[in-house]
Order: structure tokens, then C-alpha cells, then sequence
């Protein structure tokens, strides 16, 4: 069989002996640009930030099975020529590693609309199992360029699962059966 | 201009990157492309118990299923992959992850499923089971909805084009890109291993889903400290790959050879690169 494929491929000859990008981290978009991605018809946004009482609280935790750690949700609702067409809702998760802020859009039944992602940032710490292995790159790692979204752009391996924002939309979807509707 | 969106699909995020002149070509251009990706996931899922594939694998033991398009050309390179790999790659394990509690039993499912490939009866469009068995095709069916989003975006006439999910990603374009591989043992940080004009890169690791990867035979958990990437023409291929690798090194570079791809393992400090006469260890250069 050929060695020269029609697709290009070429893994390097020597591995660099520093690893790159202490973080992971993408900048995707400003929820001014969500909003009008996810609502191109809506020719307004209205704010209309939710804060929910204890009692609501406490609906919503056991509706969507998790803990809500501010009983405040940044909203808009999108009006297109003046009649509402959804709900754009701002909302953020973090895990251990990873700290994501997304949007989520509701159309007026509630059902959701789509959902996108404004900013991903893994931050790691602890976890740390080979010493050695991290002593040679943490010198290297010194003064080398970190140009994190040019260069560290393609990353082959698992970025983390998206439990979190699965969870989050739940409790989205829950904060409008309370809240919303 | 440079378009860059994620959504979450396939239990991770989908991350396009799409190039060309115009900016709402761009957005509509990624919009297609996630829509095939969440039609691919909608049929796919095993965690769903609504999708086409938890459908074939209740009803599948007792009649033939008409499978869709996608759902079809999944089966049956799935079958390739285990034939060719001789069972090293098995779409069936999935009766295993079921019984450790990693994957749900849906209503429906079989009590005492079994794991064999070869018992998939696949026949067109059309599917039956010869003896009770439970089909997960997440081992491939990420790699396809990459590959099946790539498709779309490459018709939409863009000049470049990126998709990764999770760690599978395929890309065109006319200028080699960068791809990084993150370290098993330290996951935040990655290591530059290849350069991607056109084709795929798909890596298996247990850095984020400790056990979640076993051997189809023995049930032997892998890639607990490793990584495996193997870089080939398409994603499907690439990510059915990793598992073939992962389950029997010493054997893979035949399998690999056969389409034309190559694998990367790290191993601690060990990064080792697959080649035709077997495995070979990647000199460390100062940069």
C-alpha cells in the first residue's frame, strides 16, 4: 500500500520536550452574539432577570436534581416586532477542572431552542500523579509562548464530558416551568 | 473570517471551526453541520432509550429492523472494523459496560445479553440479531457524525474547515494545522505530535472516564494511564482505531497499515509512534 495517502497528515519526527498550555481555554462568543444567533427574527431583547424565592428555589433543585448556587438567572425575552418569541437564558457551570458559561433558548412553550457555548476554561490542579513527569515540563514550560487560541486550537483527546451543561440545561428548563411561564 | 462555535452533543462538545469569506455563510454553514451531528446522536445513542439504536437493540433479537441511512453505513462499518481487527474492536462489549453499571438497561433490553460481533446479521438497511446481544456504536459513531458534519461543511464551499468532538476531529483546508495531544498524566497540559491538512485525528484515553474503555475479551480496563491517537484519512476510521490499538499493541500495526493510518501512544514518559515493522519510540527534542 502507498505512504503517501491523498489526505496529509504528518506526525512529528521528535516530540517537543515541553508540554504547551497550562489551560485550556476558548473565548466562543459575547451573548450579545448568542442572542442573535439564536433568535435571528427577534429585533429586541428585554431583560427580565429571574430571582427566585426560597420556595422556588427549593422546586427547582428537586426538579432538575441539582443544587443552584444563586437563586439569580441573567434572562432576556426575545421580541420580535413587538410579540415574544422565546427566552434567552445566560447561565454557568463548573466542574472540578472546567468552567463553562453558555446560553440556552427557549421557545414560549418552554422546549429548548438550542443551546450554545459563549466560553470553555479548564483549570487543573490537583491532579498531579507523576511527579517526575511534570518536573521536566514545568521548566520548560517557562517563558515559552502561550498563544492559546491560535496554537493550542486542535487538541486530540477528551475535553471533559458535558455532564455539567447537561444538568444546567435541566435546571434552566425547570427555572421556567417556576419562573417563566 | 473565522467562524468558532461548540455545542453539547455526543456527551461532549462539538467545536467547529469554519473558514470562508462570508460571515452568515459561515453561521449557516455551521448550523448544517450541527444539525447532522445532533441527527446522528438522535439515532445513535445508547443512553437514550428513543433513539433508532436502543429501538433495534430491544427489537432486533426477534425481527429484521430497517435501519436509516446513517444508522446502516454505522452497522456495517462496525462490522468491518470488528472483522478486520478480528473482534479486537466489538460494537457488542457494550452487554459488559451495561452489567458495570457505565451504560443504562433500558426497558426492554435483555437481562443476559452476550457479547459477540458476529451475531449482528446485517443485511442492506436491515438488521437482526442471532442471539441476544446489546449494540453500542459510540466507539465509531462519534468519529461518523465528525466525519458527516466535516461532509456537510466541505459542500457548503468553505476554504477550511475543522470539527472536533471531544477529542475526534477532522479537518480540510490547504494549510497544515497543529494538533495536540494531551499528556495521559496530565491532562491540562498537551504535547504538539502532528500536523493536519486533510484527515482526522482520534485519541482513547481514561484520563476523564477511568474504566470506560475495556477489551472485548478479557474486560480488562485500558488506557488507565496511556493515550492512544491514531491519525488517519477520516475520522470513523481513526476513532474505531484508537480501540484496536488500545486492546492489542503488538498487533495494530498491521491493522493500522491496512488503512494507510498511524498511531501515537503515550505511555508515562513514553511516546511511541507506530510503524510498518512495529512500534518505535519518538526522540524528545529541545525546542
Amino acid at each position: 500500500m502507498s505512504n503517501t495517502p491523498d489526505w496529509l497528515i504528518l506526525p512529528v519526527a521528535c516530540v517537543p520536550l515541553f508540554a504547551a498550555a497550562p489551560a485550556f481555554a476558548v473565548q466562543y462568543m459575547t451573548a450579545e452574539t448568542a442572542q442573535k444567533l439564536m433568535f435571528p427574527e427577534a429585533t429586541a431583547f428585554a431583560a427580565h432577570p429571574v430571582r427566585l424565592d426560597d420556595a422556588q428555589k427549593r422546586v427547582v433543585e428537586k426538579a432538575a436534581r441539582v443544587r443552584m448556587r444563586h437563586p439569580e438567572q441573567p434572562v432576556w425575552q426575545a421580541v420580535a416586532n413587538g410579540k415574544p418569541v422565546g427566552w434567552f437564558v445566560l447561565d454557568e457551570v463548573y466542574g472540578k477542572h472546567e468552567f463553562i458559561t453558555y446560553a440556552v433558548a427557549l421557545d414560549l412553550s418552554g422546549s429548548v431552542r438550542g443551546v450554545e457555548i459563549l466560553d470553555y476554561r479548564e483549570t487543573h490542579g490537583g491532579e498531579v500523579r507523576n511527579p517526575k513527569w511534570r518536573a521536566q515540563f514545568e521548566g520548560k514550560r517557562h517563558g515559552a509562548p502561550l498563544r492559546l487560541d491560535e496554537d493550542i486550537r486542535n487538541i486530540s483527546g477528551a475535553t471533559l464530558s458535558c455532564k455539567h451543561i447537561s444538568e444546567g440545561v435541566r435546571r434552566v428548563l425547570a427555572i421556567h416551568e417556576v419562573a417563566l411561564k | 473570517m473565522i467562524s468558532r462555535r461548540a455545542q453539547p452533543w455526543l456527551g461532549t462538545l462539538v467545536d467547529i471551526v469554519a473558514e470562508g469569506a462570508d460571515a452568515a455563510a459561515l453561521i449557516a454553514a455551521s448550523d448544517r453541520a450541527f444539525a447532522r451531528v445532533a441527527a446522528v446522536h438522535a439515532e445513535m445513542s445508547f443512553q437514550a432509550a428513543d433513539s433508532l439504536l436502543s429501538r433495534v437493540n430491544r427489537e432486533a433479537r426477534h425481527d429484521w429492523i430497517e435501519l436509516s441511512p446513517d444508522l446502516s453505513a454505522v452497522f456495517a462499518a462496525a462490522l468491518r472494523f470488528a472483522h478486520a481487527s478480528d473482534g479486537l474492536f466489538d460494537p457488542s462489549v457494550a452487554a459488559m459496560l451495561v452489567d458495570s453499571g457505565h451504560l443504562p438497561r433500558h426497558a426492554g433490553f435483555p437481562l443476559a445479553a452476550e457479547s459477540d460481533w458476529r451475531a449482528i446479521e446485517l443485511d442492506g438497511d436491515r438488521v437482526r440479531y442471532a442471539s441476544p446481544l446489546l449494540v453500542d456504536l459510540s466507539g465509531i459513531a462519534k468519529g461518523y457524525a465528525v466525519d458527516a458534519a466535516l461532509a456537510s461543511l466541505r459542500e457548503a464551499g468553505l476554504s477550511a474547515a475543522t470539527v472536533n468532538a471531544g477529542g475526534d476531529l477532522a479537518r480540510f483546508g490547504d494549510s497544515a494545522t497543529p494538533v495536540h495531544v494531551r499528556l495521559p498524566h496530565l491532562p491540562s497540559h498537551s504535547l504538539r505530535l502532528a500536523e493536519l491538512k486533510n484527515g482526522a485525528a482520534a485519541t482513547s484515553a481514561g484520563y476523564f472516564q477511568p474504566d470506560a474503555l475495556r477489551h472485548p475479551r478479557t474486560g480488562e480496563t485500558l488506557c488507565a494511564h496511556t493515550s492512544v491517537t491514531v491519525l488517519a484519512g477520516d475520522c470513523m476510521t481513526a476513532d474505531a482505531l484508537t480501540k484496536v490499538v488500545a486492546a492489542d499493541p503488538p498487533h495494530a500495526p498491521d491493522v493500522l497499515a491496512r488503512w494507510n493510518a498511524q498511531a501515537i501512544v503515550i505511555d508515562g514518559e513514553r511516546v511511541m509512534r507506530s510503524g510498518a515493522d512495529g512500534w518505535h519510540d519518538l526522540p524528545q527534542e529541545e525546542t
